[in-house]
């Protein structure tokens, strides 16, 4: 599964990296942080995540620091409605069972890299 | 405030009976009475024997099961809160005090019935208020809180603020309970003193003596049913008081009053 | 009596000053030069975003949702003659939270960000028809210890649903749950206030307008009556507009603890129990309070926001204690 996992990376290594904030529902919004299973989901399909500074693996964030960060792609569950001021950033719906690590994290990997970068070549 | 001045009765049941929800025993049976304008009128009886479920059917409190309770020759149950707040002033037996509060606040409760949502007392409001704390001597309780008021201060405060509600009739339910001496004798005084201006005054109590003395009719209950009505001379007697307290009694003239004494005898063995 | 005039005032600059606190901290640090810029509608976008679209609205919403929550609990205390009695206390927050909850679980916040606070509105007022109709079928002058028992009956109940939900569901479910039942303004927008302050402010009003017979109820019912109070309708109008009241709240910042049961005494401490003051009072210390709370919770661990409800007991227990210390 490694492998697989360090061949999705290789992929994508080379394709211009997407800033992306992962937003995972409730009020206020929670993001994904550094150290987060989904940060490292994120790395590997190439992309960085635009909160890569908080200080918790997952943690609410304020509203008006959300609505100013430097954000190219929202990621959120279905559901999650989208927070004030980010209307004019495109948004993808997270794959579906995307939170549970497990074997299912290699097509996770692959499809949240189409999902960044649905232009490039497969 | 023109006191009495409908002709007939202030307050008059006729053949009544009152039964609570739930219950299938009636608590006054029978009932007719009929107290005149600007008399002090007294209701006696035995705990339970239907004294305060008779101020309830006067207020129309609750609905008779046959029969029916008339205030100022309308029937009880007709009143609005509000009117039925200016004709008559009503001292409870007992009421809590949740939140703390000044006499002189709870003497102003006693305007409530001529206030609305989004007036203000006026002038007059508060010379009422001030007048009915002078009448019940009561005057340099006003700041004081509520809580540290003793049994007879309190009592002339809550009469204070039926007084305040300048009405024609006061009705107040055991209001000399739990005093001492002085304390019943000045709440009588007041009483008289209340009906002296005109006004009505019906109570309940158990000072046998005391409601003889001071009252120009009275009402004995037993088992909510008339036992005796009239004066106090035709209804303190030895018969009907032994029957309705279940103890012998032997009634004398007081030498200093001329009232009827009430003199409760050992049982005999 | 004499002492709500200059309560009243100082209460008034304090609700002011922490709607302009509010606007003036946030986790995005912001000059006073751009704040007045973006309330003039000059400046840049962002601080316009921030300030107008987010700040704002938010304090606002917290004036109405802390104020009417205190409001609630003050009727609450006087009606139930208990005072221990708060807004939630006859199962609001328990059908509100089954509403949310089961939104959530069904991902029915897909339809649109209305979903929520409309579902957990609909989940208070059907926990207020429940309450009503289950102590009125046991006691029709709708006796305030059988309306108590009701609420708390009813409470139990929604709880058991909502756990039960909760053990079905996955983890994000939970979490937005669990989140929603600790209470945020984080969902403020100019809209959710429009459409509170527009329900807020009249009940409120209507409310005012009862402090009187209120008054008269805190002697007992039997005393109120006597004195003229409609004793019935005052009890089906007070509790029915204080639940509603309630349930708006809820709706749009979900459960929010504390601020409608000490807000209400703290009040009382300083000012006695007369309701004409008491009443006006209430709303205008929970809201100030309220809008500090948030300001606290949305600053002390910046970027993140913390529960409101943690800052409400958090700050709220003190300031308590100090008032009763200072006036015993």
């Amino acid at each position: 599964m490694t492998r697989a996992l360090d061949d999705v990376r290789r992929r994508n290594a080379r394709l211009p990296r997407i800033r992306a904030a992962i937003l995972i529902g409730g009020t206020p919004p929670w993001v994904a942080g550094p150290g987060s299973y989904l940060d490292e989901l994120l790395d590997i399909a190439g992309g960085d995540n635009a909160f890569a500074d908080l200080e918790v693996p997952f943690g609410s964030i304020s509203p008006e620091v959300l609505a100013t960060r430097e954000i190219d792609l929202i990621l959120a569950n279905a559901g999650t409605p989208t927070p004030l001021g980010l209307s004019a950033i495109p948004r993808a719906d997270l794959p579906a069972g995307i939170e549970v690590p497990g074997p299912g994290m290699v097509d996770a990997a692959r499809s949240l890299a189409l999902i960044l970068h649905p232009e490039a070549p497969r | 405030m023109p006191a009495g001045v409908s002709p007939g009765p202030e307050l008059e049941t006729r053949t009544l009976d009152v039964r609570y929800p739930g219950s299938p025993e009636l608590v006054l049976r029978d009932v007719s009475m009929a107290v005149a304008p600007g008399t002090l009128y007294s209701v006696l009886g035995p705990n339970g024997a239907g004294k305060s479920s008779l101020i309830r059917a006067l207020l129309g409190l609750v609905r008779p099961a046959r029969g029916e309770a008339f205030l100022a020759g309308v029937p009880a149950a007709d009143w609005r809160p509000r009117e039925r707040a200016r004709r008559v002033g009503v001292v409870p037996q007992s009421e809590a005090f949740q939140f703390p509060m000044t006499v002189e606040e709870l003497v102003s409760m006693g305007r409530y019935p001529y206030l609305t949502a989004l007036s203000s007392p006026t002038a007059k409001d508060r010379s009422v208020v001030a007048d009915a704390l002078t009448r019940c001597d009561a005057a340099e309780l006003a700041p004081r809180p509520v809580d540290t008021l003793s049994g007879g201060e309190l009592q002339r405060v809550r009469i204070a603020r039926a007084l305040a509600q300048e009405p024609a009739t006061l009705i107040l339910d055991e209001p000399t309970a739990s005093l001492d001496l002085s304390h019943e004798m000045e709440i009588m005084e007041l009483l008289r003193d209340v009906v002296s201006s005109g006004r009505t005054v019906l109570m309940t109590t158990h000072h046998l003596d005391l409601a003889g003395r001071y009252s120009d009719r009275l009402l004995l209950l037993n088992r909510g049913a008339v036992a005796a009505e009239g004066t106090p001379a035709e209804v303190l007697n030895a018969r009907d008081l032994e029957r309705v307290f279940g103890w012998p009694v032997t009634v004398t003239d007081d030498p200093v009053t001329g009232t009827p004494r009430v003199t409760p005898l050992a049982r005999e063995r | 009596m004499t002492r709500s005039g200059p309560a009243a005032l100082s209460l008034g600059f304090a609700l002011v000053a922490s709607v302009a606190i509010s606007v003036g901290m946030g986790a995005v640090p912001l000059a006073p030069g751009e704040i007045v810029d973006a309330l003039r509608g000059v400046g840049s976008d962002t601080a316009r975003m921030i300030v107008v679209e987010l700040r704002l609205p938010r304090a606002l919403l917290a004036v109405l949702v802390g104020g009417g929550l205190a409001l609630a609990g003050a009727v609450f205390q006087a009606m139930l003659r208990n005072p221990l009695a708060e807004p939630y206390i006859l199962g609001i927050s328990g059908g509100a939270a089954v509403g949310a909850v089961s939104v959530l679980a069904l991902g029915l916040t897909t339809v649109g960000s209305w979903t929520l606070p409309l579902a957990s509105f609909a989940g208070a007022l059907g926990a207020i028809v429940l309450v009503f109709g289950v102590a009125r079928r046991a006691d029709r002058s709708m006796d305030v210890r059988v309306l108590l028992l009701s609420g708390v009956v009813v409470g139990a109940f929604f709880s058991a649903v909502i756990a039960l939900i909760l053990s079905l569901s996955e983890a994000s479910v939970v979490r937005s749950a669990v989140l929603w039942m600790m209470g945020s303004l984080a969902a403020a927008e100019w809209r959710s206030v429009l459409v509170v302050g527009g329900y807020t402010l009249p009940a409120a009003l209507l409310l005012l307008g009862l402090a009187r017979p209120l008054n008269l109820l805190s002697l007992g019912e039997e005393t109120a009556t006597v004195l003229g109070a409609d004793v019935e309708r005052v009890k089906v109008y007070a509790f029915g507009i204080a639940s509603l009241l309630t349930a708006a709240g809820v709706g749009v910042a979900g459960v929010i603890g504390f601020v409608g049961l000490v807000v209400p005494h703290g009040v009382r401490l300083v000012t006695g129990s007369d309701h004409r003051s008491l009443l006006p009072l209430s709303f205008l210390a929970g809201g100030a309070f309220l809008a500090l709370a948030d300001v606290v919770a949305r600053t002390v661990v910046a970027p993140g926001e913390l529960p409101i409800g943690v800052i409400t007991a958090f700050v709220g227990v003190p300031l308590f204690l100090v008032l009763l210390r200072r006036n015993r």
